[in-house]
């Protein structure tokens, strides 16, 4: 693995979003130093959100153009977004713990968020168990397309219903509730994950790539040798 | 709100944790593949390797 001009952008990135996590931002007055967890979780929320919209779409064109590196780049997606979507329930109960004095509630966010992991365990299931790649592409696609109505629910459950789970601060009616110190931790944060999202997922497409070209060339020798 | 440095640490260290072992995951992925890649490529068959015809 290379450590190109992304992987330092990151690394450097992140150790920032650290900084302003952990002591650049002020200590939130009613939760103490534990809401420092926002700073991880709401960013890797949105990343989770952004990599679930990215199946979406390349789920329609792969649908729309046949072309496989579409496929890949869904695939690549879903995966990282599935690892961001498990970093998200982990760190919410570790919130959730000393705030609400429970690890889990069955609120509309957590139990919405918790059926987007189980989607996106199954999309990925469902890569795996279909022998013929292009039918576990199709199929694959249907779920990313019809597997992303659950994202702007998830958005909207703490609306819609009576919720455990706080409301919006930064997307908030009368805009961000939060001092600036607090919402520019926050954007450094979610700069930091976005940038390890695009690596990750790059990382990934590789992989997928290089198992394409391999199986191409493993199927032009069985033809050459026949 | 005491004791929730621990609850602050354990987010961090397990956010931090299952990126790295994910990142391992994925570059030993990737260098299995790509030596598997040049492998193969290595047993394609090259012109050298093509029958002779008689104007050779």
């Amino acid at each position: 693995m290379k450590i190109g001009p992304l992987a330092v952008a990151t690394l450097a990135a992140m150790a920032a979003a650290l900084y302003a996590a952990l002591l650049y931002a002020p200590t939130e007055r009613v939760q103490g130093d534990v809401q420092r967890i926002f700073y991880i979780h709401v960013p890797m929320a949105w990343n989770a959100y952004l990599a679930f919209f990215v199946v979406f779409v390349c789920s329609v064109v792969y649908l729309w153009r046949r072309g496989l590196w579409w496929d890949s780049l869904a695939r690549a997606s879903a995966e990282v977004g599935l690892v961001f979507t498990t970093l998200v329930l982990i760190t919410g109960s570790l919130w959730a713990r000393p705030i609400w004095g429970t690890w889990w509630s069955w609120d509309a966010r957590l139990t919405t968020s918790l059926i987007l992991w189980f989607i996106y365990v199954g999309y990925l299931l469902l890569r795996g168990s279909v022998a013929d790649e292009r039918r576990a592409a199709r199929y694959a696609a249907v779920v990313g397309i019809v597997g992303f109505v659950d994202v702007p629910i998830i958005h909207q459950s703490v609306v819609w219903w009576r919720a455990l789970h706080p409301e919006p601060v930064v997307l908030a009616p009368g805009g961000p509730a939060m001092p600036p110190s607090m919402l520019l931790s926050l954007a450094v944060s979610i700069v930091a994950f976005t940038l390890l999202y695009v690596w990750l997922v790059r990382l990934r497409l590789q992989t997928e790539l290089a198992r394409t070209e391999i199986r191409e060339l493993r199927r032009a020798l069985a033809e050459a040798t026949a | 709100m005491e004791g929730s440095l621990g609850f602050l640490f354990a987010a961090v260290l397990a956010t931090w944790l299952v990126i790295f072992l994910y990142l391992l995951s994925l570059g030993g992925r990737l260098a299995a593949l790509q030596r598997e890649l040049e492998a193969l490529r290595g047993q394609q068959p090259t012109n050298d390797d093509a029958p002779r015809t008689k104007d050779d």
